[in-house]
């Protein structure tokens, strides 16, 4: 099981914290796995890793500053490579609307674009109801997709050059192989 | 996945590909992660293997002896230490002259990151061919040509009748049961299968609890 969860455990600490510190959170959080083994549910133990994860970076008052400022970490960050200005528009807006959601609310939809978790997982993770997780990660959906606006040319949304299409699977590509709502268990999500 | 699930067009395949946009880490040659395989991932496995476990909850099993470390379900963690654990070559000799009652027996490679243990049972302790207790007297080798581990054996529960009993660990494992690197000086409650010392919480350090679970299943 640390071999299912130890990349993808590192991938969603570093996204949330700096590179030196993440290597500490990511050994405190497999050294409570080590010692809650009989805990972790035996079908959900990459979300229950994160979600002690997510306990450790709070707990860590280094980790909770910058946890706290994941918006600036955003902010910091470059965004995409010079393109059309449409990608750039998006990006920048939906960044704005990210750092302005409620910590739960981002944290919920992170789980989902990034860790590619499905609710049932989220919930594990976040200590919450599947059914909660649900509602929640559904209207957050709907603020952020309200910011992006219709859809563009014709339907696709140019970025960086190619249909939006092509650009996700790049993106994806450049991610690793970590498909997006896909499970690091290459378990489809059920949406 | 299938194409349409993510269709660009479609409200979630926008979002999430901005989002995607916004991974701090999306770029995986600026971001490397490091491997499970790598000797970093082993050394931390390693290190969090040999802490010695707090149990810090469940107060209903206050009246069960408890359970000598390491014999807590563990996941595979690609570690050494398990790896060594499962493949430890058996080898008893009588005495300081191999030929006597010498056995070698076989070396059974595991997958690392495959293996894994289930929750300890002592009914488990009746498959095994090899049971005895002994004291590590000498540890020699190290990780890089490989080591010997030799134990006195003051008591055989199963399969030998031997005085000592010489583990042997193939080159690039560290000398470890369960993560936990063996001691001179420290007895231990070692079993075998196929020629192969088998860990999980099968073999490990003699407490009373453990040996008396020796007892209570060899008679």
């Amino acid at each position: 099981m640390a071999a299912e969860v130890y990349e993808p455990l590192q991938r969603y600490v570093r996204r949330r914290i700096d590179a030196a510190a993440a290597d500490d959170v990511v050994s405190d959080t497999l050294l409570v796995c080590w010692r809650r083994l009989d805990d972790i549910p035996e079908d959900a133990g990459l979300p229950w890793t994160l979600g002690v994860a997510r306990r450790c970076l709070a707990n860590d008052r280094r980790g909770e500053r910058r946890q706290a400022n994941v918006g600036h970490r955003l902010a910091a960050q470059p965004i995409v490579p010079p393109g059309a200005a449409d990608e750039t528009d998006l990006v920048a807006e939906l960044h704005t609307a990210l750092a302005e959601l409620p910590d739960t609310d981002r944290e919920i939809v992170l789980l989902w674009a990034w860790e590619g978790l499905p609710p049932r997982d989220i919930a594990v993770a976040m200590g919450l109801s599947a059914n909660a997780v649900s509602i929640r990660l559904h209207r957050v959906k709907q603020r952020l997709a309200e910011r992006l606006g219709p859809s563009r040319d014709a339907g696709f949304v140019v970025v960086g050059g190619h249909t939006f299409d092509r650009w996700l699977r790049r993106q994806i590509r450049r991610t690793g192989g970590h498909l997006p709502g896909e499970r690091i268990d290459g378990r489809k999500e059920d949406r | 996945m299938s194409d349409d699930q993510y269709d660009p067009r479609s409200t979630d395949g926008r979002l999430l590909a901005v989002l995607v946009a916004l991974d701090p880490i999306a770029d995986a040659t600026t971001h490397p992660i490091d491997p499970i395989t790598s000797d970093r991932a082993r050394t931390l496995l390693e290190e969090i293997m040999s802490t010695p476990l707090i149990d810090d909850a469940a107060p209903a099993r206050s009246d069960v002896s408890p359970a000598p470390r390491g014999r807590r379900r563990w996941f595979a963690l690609g570690g050494a230490g398990v790896v060594a654990a499962a493949a430890i070559a058996f080898i008893a000799s009588n005495g300081a002259s191999p030929t006597v009652t010498a056995t070698e027996l076989g070396l059974a490679p595991i997958d690392p990151v495959m293996s894994m243990c289930m929750a300890f049972e002592p009914s488990q302790l009746a498959g095994v061919e090899v049971a005895f207790g002994g004291t590590v007297t000498e540890i020699t080798g190290d990780q890089a040509s490989g080591s010997t581990i030799r134990l006195e054996v003051d008591r055989w529960f199963r399969g030998g009748d031997s005085d000592v009993v010489d583990l042997t660990v193939p080159a690039g494992f560290t000398a470890a049961l369960d993560g936990v690197d063996f001691v001179v000086g420290t007895r231990y409650l070692v079993t075998a299968v196929d020629g192969v010392v088998t860990s999980c919480g099968l073999s490990g350090p003699a407490t009373p609890e453990f040996e008396q679970i020796f007892t209570d299943v060899f008679g």
